[in-house]
C-alpha cells in the first residue's frame, strides 16, 4: 500500500477509537435507563383490514388505554403480513395481534409460543375476475389464481374440486399479500382471485369492471372464523394481569360492532378506504364473537390436505386451554 | 550477393511533433543478418515496428520481394523485447507449434514435429511440457523465435532479444539463431546496444548516431571500434 | 513412515483442522437447543435439522424445489450471457455504443433487484419470464463490464502477434481472446453467480410463489408460513452448499488452471 494511503489511514485511528468508545458507552447508557425504567409496554399489531376489523376498532376507541393500568404504555404496529405477526408475537416484539386460524395450528404445531385469547372475524370471500372471457368459475379450468391466505386456498380448491370437478394445480396458485393481490388482479396479471369483500372493492375503484364469479361463504361457513386474537405467552406469564384488560378492550369492541355495526362500519371506512356500506355487511353476515370454536374440525382439514405431517393435537391440549373462551360444545 | 529481399526507403516518423525516423533506407539480402545499434528511445523499436507492419510510417515505403508491403505477414516475424509474449496457457511445445496449426501451415501432428526439433536445436527439449512462467527470461525468448522459425519466415526482427541475459547464455543463443536462420535460409533484422555484439552477428549495421542512421559494414565497425579505443 | 502414508496423514490432519472449528459451533449449538437456551422454533438443533434435510431431500419436497431454482438459474445464465456477447460485440465495434453503454450499465448496477421487482412484474407478468428478466438486470451489467474491462487490458503483444502471423477470427477469439480474457471472466462469473442466486432466491421469497410450483426461496416462504423452522433451515443450508459446490467445483478449478499459467489476479 503506498505510504501516503497508510498515513491517511493512521491519522483517522484516533477518531474511529474514540467513536466506538462513544457508541459503547451510548448503548450502555440506553440499557441502564431501560432497565431503571419501571414502565411497561404493551405492544399491539393492526392493520387496516377485515380481518383486524375488531383490532383496529380497539385501536381508534382507545380500548387498551382505558381498561390497561396507567403504568402500562401502548405502542400500536402495523403489519400486513401474517407470517410478520405471528413471529413478532411468538418472539415478544409484540404482544397481541390477529392472525389466521390456519396459521396459529401450524405454528402451536410446530411449538410455537403463542396463545388463543379469543375468537377473531371471518369474512366473506368471492371469486373475482377482470376477464371477460370468464363469466363463471367453471371457466376457471387451467387458469392462474391469486389467495390470500390458507384458508382461502384451501377453501378454493375445495370448492372448485367438489363443485365444478376442477383440480387446481400448485401451478395455478398463487399466495399473495392483499396489496401484491389486489395489484395483480387489476393489472391483469392473474385471472382471478380469491378476495373479501373490503378488498373487491379496493380493487373495483382501479378496475370497475371487476365481477364476482363464484361465492365461497358455503365453504367459508363450514371452516368458521378464519382470524383468532393472539397473545405472546411470554409476556402475559409475566404479566398475568394485564390479560383481563386487554380481554376486556376486545370485549367491548366485539359489543361495540355487535351493537351498532353501521356506525362502527362508518368509523372504519375512511380508514379501510372503502365504502361503510361493505364494512356493515361483513359485521352482519359473520357477526364477531368472543368464543373460538371450530379447532379441532380445521387441523383435521389441514392434515388431510398434507399442510400438516403427524396428526395434530386436540384442542383440549393446546397450551393455556382453560383460559380460551370457547362455545358450549367445546 | 544474394537477392534483395527486403527494402526500406525513406522511412520517416514523427511522435508529438518529435521527429524520430527521418528518411531510414536500406537493403536487406536472402539470409543476411543486419544489427540495429543505437542508444535508448532513438527509434529502433519503432523502426523495428514500422517494418513488421505494426505501425504506419509518416512517410516512405517498404518492398518485401519488390512488391510494397502495407499488412503484417507471418513471412516477417517480429519477436518483441517483452519476455512474456508467449501464450501462458499454452506449454513450449504447443506455444511453438501454434502458429503453423492456426494458420493451417501444417497439420497438428506434423507441426509437433517440427516444433519438436526446433526445440532441440534450441538445446530446450527438456522442456517442452513447460509452461511460460516455469522458464526464465532468456529460454522464453528462444520459445519466441523457435515459435517464429516455425513459420519459415523469410525475415525475422528481433528486438533486444536477450537484453538482459548474461554474456555467455547470449553468445550461446545467437549462435544457435544464427545456425538456425542459415538453415532456413531467413534474413534477420536485431536490435542491440552492444557494438561487439553487434560485430559478431551482423554483416552489416544500421547505426543510430546523433539523429541520423547510417548502414556500414561489419569492416567498417571493427575500424569504429579500433579508432573508439 | 512411508512418504504416501505421510502424506496421507497431513491431509487429514489439515482436514481436521478445517472441520474442527464448525464441530465445535454445530456441538455448542446443539447443546444450546437441547438445553432449551434458545427456543426451537427460533433454532432448531442441528440434529433436526440435518433429519428434516435428509428426509425432505429423498421423500419430500426439497429435491423439486432445488431442481426447479437450479433449471430457471441455468436457464438465465444462458439468456444473459447471450446478451452480453451481443452487448460486448457491439461495444468493441461501435466506440461510440460502449461509452454510451458504460454510462447506463454503471447507474443500472446500482439498483437492487428488489427495487424493480414490481416494474419486472408488470411488464413480465407472473411467472419465469419474470425471473429471467430479474436475474438478467442482476447479471448483465456487471459481467459485460468485467469483460470490457478486461479486454481494455488485454496485452497488446498478444494482438500484435495474432496480427503478424495474421490469425482469423475465430483463432483469435477461441485460442486468444478467451483464455487471456478467462481471469475477467472468471472474477466476473464469480461475482454474478452470487448475485443472480441472491435475485433469484429473494424473488421467490418476496413474492410469494412465482408460480406455485416455486424453487428454493419458495420453499423457504412457504415454510416460514407454516411456522417449519427446521424446513426453513434445511432450505437455507442446501442454497449455502449449492454455493460451495458450484465454487469448488468450477471457480476453483478454473483457478487452478491458472494458477498453472501464471495469470490468475490475485
Amino acid at each position: 500500500m503506498p505510504e501516503q494511503s497508510t498515513k491517511i489511514i493512521n491519522s483517522f485511528k484516533p477518531f474511529v477509537a474514540v467513536l466506538l468508545v462513544l457508541a459503547i458507552v451510548a448503548v450502555g447508557a440506553f440499557f441502564i435507563f431501560n432497565k431503571h425504567n419501571n414502565k411497561r409496554k404493551l405492544t399491539a399489531i393492526y392493520e387496516y383490514s377485515q380481518a383486524c376489523s375488531v383490532i383496529s376498532l380497539v385501536k381508534e376507541n382507545h380500548l387498551l388505554e382505558k381498561y390497561l393500568p396507567d403504568d402500562v404504555t401502548v405502542e400500536w404496529t402495523m403489519m400486513d403480513s401474517g407470517s410478520d405477526r405471528r413471529d413478532a408475537i411468538a418472539t415478544d416484539r409484540a404482544q397481541i395481534g390477529v392472525i389466521e386460524n390456519l396459521k396459529v395450528i401450524t405454528s402451536l404445531e410446530n411449538d410455537y409460543p403463542l396463545r388463543i385469547l379469543a375468537n377473531g372475524p371471518a369474512s366473506y370471500r368471492g371469486i373475482y375476475t377482470a376477464n371477460s372471457d370468464i363469466n363463471s368459475a367453471a371457466d376457471l379450468k387451467d387458469k392462474k389464481i391469486a389467495y390470500q391466505g390458507t384458508g382461502a386456498g384451501l377453501t378454493l380448491k375445495k370448492d372448485l374440486a367438489e363443485n365444478y370437478h376442477i383440480n387446481l394445480t400448485d401451478n395455478q396458485l398463487l399466495s399473495l399479500n392483499e396489496q401484491q393481490l389486489i395489484d395483480l388482479i387489476t393489472q391483469n396479471q392473474v385471472d382471478a382471485a380469491v378476495m373479501t369483500r373490503v378488498m373487491a372493492s379496493k380493487a373495483l375503484q382501479i378496475r370497475p369492471e371487476i365481477k364476482m364469479i363464484h361465492s365461497l361463504t358455503e365453504e367459508t361457513a363450514k371452516i368458521g372464523a378464519t382470524y383468532w386474537f393472539i397473545g405472546s405467552v411470554s409476556y402475559f406469564d409475566q404479566n398475568p394481569d394485564l390479560l383481563e384488560p386487554v380481554m376486556k378492550a376486545y370485549t367491548e369492541a366485539i359489543e361495540t360492532i355487535n351493537n351498532d355495526p353501521k356506525a362502527v362500519a362508518e368509523q372504519l371506512a375512511p380508514l379501510f378506504e372503502v365504502d361503510a356500506e361493505i364494512i356493515e355487511q361483513e359485521f352482519l353476515d359473520f357477526a364477531p364473537i368472543v368464543e373460538v370454536y371450530g379447532y379441532d374440525e380445521i387441523a383435521e382439514m389441514l392434515y388431510e390436505n398434507g399442510e400438516l405431517e403427524k396428526t395434530p393435537k386436540k384442542f383440549s391440549e393446546i397450551p393455556y386451554y382453560e383460559s380460551i373462551p370457547k362455545k358450549a360444545e367445546q | 550477393m544474394n537477392k534483395v529481399v527486403f527494402e526500406a526507403i525513406k522511412i520517416c516518423k514523427s511522435f508529438d511533433k518529435r521527429r524520430i525516423l527521418k528518411n531510414v533506407s536500406f537493403r536487406l539480402h536472402e539470409g543476411e543478418t543486419i544489427a540495429i545499434v543505437g542508444k535508448s528511445g532513438c527509434g529502433k523499436t519503432t523502426l523495428l515496428r514500422i517494418l513488421a507492419n505494426l505501425e504506419q510510417p509518416d512517410s516512405g515505403e517498404i518492398l518485401f520481394n519488390n512488391q510494397p508491403q502495407k499488412n503484417p505477414t507471418s513471412e516477417i516475424i517480429f519477436i518483441q523485447q517483452d519476455y512474456n509474449q508467449l501464450l501462458p496457457w499454452k506449454n513450449v511445445i504447443n506455444n511453438v507449434a501454434y502458429p503453423a496449426i492456426a494458420t493451417k501451415k501444417y497439420s497438428k501432428a506434423t507441426a509437433i514435429k517440427h516444433a519438436e526439433q526446433l526445440l532441440k536445436k534450441m538445446d530446450l527439449a527438456e522442456f517442452v511440457s513447460f509452461f511460460p512462467r516455469e522458464l526464465s527470461g532468456g529460454m522464453k525468448q528462444r520459445v519466441a523465435i523457435a515459435r517464429a522459425l516455425i513459420m519459415e519466415p523469410k525475415i525475422l526482427l528481433l528486438d533486444e532479444p536477450f537484453g538482459a541475459v548474461d554474456r555467455e547464455s547470449r553468445e550461446k543463443a545467437y549462435d544457435i539463431i544464427k545456425k538456425l536462420c542459415n538453415e532456413y535460409g531467413t534474413a534477420v533484422l536485431v536490435i542491440t546496444h552492444n557494438l561487439q555484439e553487434a560485430k559478431k552477428v551482423a554483416r552489416r549495421i544500421i547505426l543510430f548516431e546523433n539523429n541520423n542512421v547510417k548502414v556500414i559494414t561489419n569492416k567498417e565497425l571493427t575500424k569504429l571500434l579500433g579508432d573508439q579505443t | 513412515m512411508k512418504a504416501s502414508q505421510r502424506k496421507q496423514n497431513n491431509k487429514l490432519v489439515s482436514i481436521l483442522k478445517h472441520l474442527t472449528p464448525f464441530l465445535i459451533i454445530i456441538a455448542f449449538w446443539e447443546c444450546a437447543s437441547r438445553l432449551g437456551w434458545v427456543p426451537k422454533f427460533i433454532l432448531p438443533s442441528p440434529s433436526t435439522i440435518i433429519v428434516t434435510l435428509l428426509r425432505e431431500l429423498f421423500t419430500g419436497t426439497l429435491f423439486f424445489s432445488i431442481m426447479r431454482s437450479l433449471l430457471i438459474l441455468i436457464l438465465s445464465l444462458i439468456v444473459d450471457l447471450i446478451v452480453s456477447l451481443i452487448i460486448i460485440l457491439a461495444c468493441i465495434r461501435f466506440q461510440s455504443f460502449k461509452h454510451f453503454y458504460k454510462t447506463i450499465a454503471t447507474m443500472m448496477n446500482s439498483i437492487p433487484s428488489m427495487a424493480l421487482l414490481p416494474l419486472i412484474i408488470m411488464w413480465f407478468g407472473i411467472g419465469d419470464s419474470a425471473i429471467v428478466a430479474l436475474v438478467t438486470h442482476s447479471v448483465v451489467w456487471t459481467f459485460t463490464i468485467y469483460i470490457l474491462d478486461g479486454i481494455n487490458s488485454l496485452p497488446k503483444i498478444y494482438q500484435e502477434f495474432a496480427d503478424n502471423i495474421n490469425l482469423d477470427l475465430k483463432s483469435r477469439i477461441k485460442d486468444i481472446y478467451i483464455p487471456a480474457l478467462l481471469p475477467n471472466i472468471t472474477a466476473g462469473l464469480k461475482v454474478v453467480w452470487g448475485r443472480a442466486w441472491r435475485s433469484l432466491i429473494g424473488a421467490e421469497v418476496a413474492f410469494g410463489a412465482i408460480g406455485a410450483a416455486g424453487g428454493l426461496g419458495y420453499y423457504i416462504n412457504i415454510n416460514r408460513y407454516n411456522g417449519d423452522m427446521p424446513k426453513v433451515f434445511a432450505g437455507i443450508i442446501i442454497i449455502a452448499t449449492i454455493g460451495l459446490i458450484v465454487d469448488l467445483a468450477i471457480f476453483n478449478n478454473i483457478e487452478k488452471k491458472m494458477k498453472k499459467w501464471g495469470t490468475l489476479h490475485e
